[in-house]
């Protein structure tokens, strides 16, 4: 069941740790979490260049079991869940009949009757009920998420510093798998998985040693230059990456294929919650299109302004920021298909002043591998 | 950081210094710790007007937008093209290299509402409480 309703946010296992390392907290999808720590430049080049560590437990974990476990996963989810082998992750989506997404998610498979979806904080509750209610097929779902703590290590030292704590195989576990493993002297599930688009991992294991876990592996990071990162640092490098941030990117009114999330809509799988909609859409088009954007002059684009073309409004800012890598102001919006083109000059209404900017191809960032 | 006593501040974490008729405008060392990491200033042009507790310019960090309010009525002498140039600066040294603009005062009276250093500190340590 999810959890009780408490007065004032929730906090993770390491809401002391956080604060006494500095770290500014903010209320976040209902959960208090620190937004910042050194300063969100400094904890994004990190990630770039070297390793962040960051607490995500505000994220979901939402287990589905059983005989029918496969089939309810394949009515309510986008992506082709029996594409999955053990030990194998996949970004997927929680589907809306309207096409669009109730969340975006990753589907972990245990065994053909066993798998953990990791889901956004703020959608854990609306994701469960939404699950649940369209379990006709008799699965066991339950919401998870007080059983998990969720640090993610990510940047190019991630693997070094994973191996310094854990004897598991981390150099042979690929992109999108998963592996039980001891870290730290505690045992979890380490996924290659993360939302920076740098190599990382994500470890999940029961709350009660939180605090040694991650100030073991801060120390063990130490010689990498390991510092904690906070959610300020995580959008950010999501942005450059060029990942899709539901609530912004996606809603109830954006589907799949509108958001460039296509290749996670297995439309040839068998009937799922909006296939019948994204097939119409296939082939009639859609109404809007998400487009990546940089300005090109000064400004800093922001969630929310209005994207010009020819002086009208043609779409919205749906995330902007400045982005610390890259050292330049960039977004995601809509803009109808016809005006999505790479190379577009477009303007962004900054408070009543337009700046200029241009549509470029997605992603912003892209790691050397 | 300590606030410097021959400043007067604002509610909305302004500083100015004022020499004769001429007011140095900046934000203040809790304005630059809230925002966090300083990426872009916009400031208005020289010959500009610029009124008592409306804004005349924005500053950025990674995450958040910052009106800035002038704190008196006045005509703009400078703008610091440091600050433009280099952001961060605004971070580093808030009170000195990274005053924002100086302005040509109208009306000493602008001043009477301000707050000395003391008050000011008084008042941060109130909001930090919240």
């Amino acid at each position: 069941m999810p959890t009780s309703k408490a007065i004032g946010p929730k906090r993770t296992a390491l809401n002391a740790v956080h604060k006494a390392a500095g770290g500014r907290m903010v209320e976040f999808a209902g959960w208090e979490m620190p937004i910042e720590y050194a300063g969100i430049t400094q904890e994004h080049l990190a990630v770039r260049t070297r390793a962040g560590l960051f607490d995500v437990s505000h994220m979901g974990e939402i287990e589905v079991k059983g005989p029918e476990a496969l089939r309810l996963l394949q009515w309510v989810t986008s992506n082709d869940v029996s594409r999955l082998q053990d030990g194998q992750a996949q970004y997927s989506a929680l589907m809306y009949p309207q096409g669009s997404a109730v969340d975006d998610c990753i589907v972990h498979r245990f065994g053909q009757n066993h798998y953990l979806l990791c889901v956004n904080a703020a959608n854990t509750d609306k994701d469960f009920a939404w699950i649940a209610e369209h379990n006709t097929f008799g699965a066991e779902v339950s919401d998870v998420s007080d059983e998990y703590t969720q640090l993610a290590v990510q940047g190019p030292r991630a693997a070094a510093i994973l191996a310094r704590v854990t004897a598991a195989e981390i150099s042979a576990l690929r992109y999108y798998w998963f592996i039980p493993a001891t870290c730290c002297g505690v045992e979890g599930i380490l996924a290659r998985t993360g939302y920076t688009g740098e190599d990382g991992f994500e470890f999940y294991f029961p709350p009660g040693e939180s605090e040694r876990v991650w100030k073991e592996l801060l120390e063990a990071g130490k010689p990498d230059g390991l510092i904690p990162a906070g959610l300020g640092a995580r959008n950010t490098l999501r942005l450059e990456a060029g990942y899709a941030l539901y609530g912004h990117e996606l809603d109830a009114e954006t589907t799949l294929l509108e958001a460039n999330l296509g290749w996670i809509a297995k439309l040839e799988k068998g009937d799922f919650l909006g296939r019948e909609v994204l097939l119409r859409q296939k082939q009639k088009g859609t109404r809007k299109k998400l487009v990546g954007f940089e300005m090109t002059d000064r400004g800093i684009c922001r969630d929310g302004f209005n994207i010009l073309v020819d002086g009208k409004v043609a779409g919205n800012v749906t995330s902007g920021t400045y982005a610390p890598f890259l050292k330049k102001s960039v977004g995601l919006g809509y803009v109808p298909p016809a005006l999505a083109e790479v190379g577009r000059e477009i303007q962004i209404d900054i408070r009543g002043k337009p700046a200029p900017g241009r549509i470029v191809r997605l992603p912003f960032y892209k790691r050397a591998r | 950081m300590s606030y410097p006593p021959e400043f007067l501040y604002t509610k909305d974490h302004e500083w100015i210094r004022v020499d004769e008729n001429v007011g140095t405008i900046g934000i203040t060392d809790y304005a630059q710790k809230e925002l966090g990491d300083i990426v872009y200033v916009e400031l208005p042009k020289v010959g500009d007007h610029v009124t008592a507790k409306e804004s005349f310019g924005t500053v950025e960090s990674v995450k958040a937008v910052s009106e800035i309010y002038s704190p008196v009525d006045g005509e703009v002498l400078a703008a610091n093209p440091k600050v433009q140039a280099s952001p961060e600066l605004v971070n580093a040294d808030p009170h000195g290299e990274a005053w924002l603009i100086q302005v040509h005062l109208v009306d000493r009276s602008d001043l009477e509402g301000l707050m000395t250093a003391e008050e000011y500190e008084a008042f941060i340590s109130q909001e930090k409480a919240h």
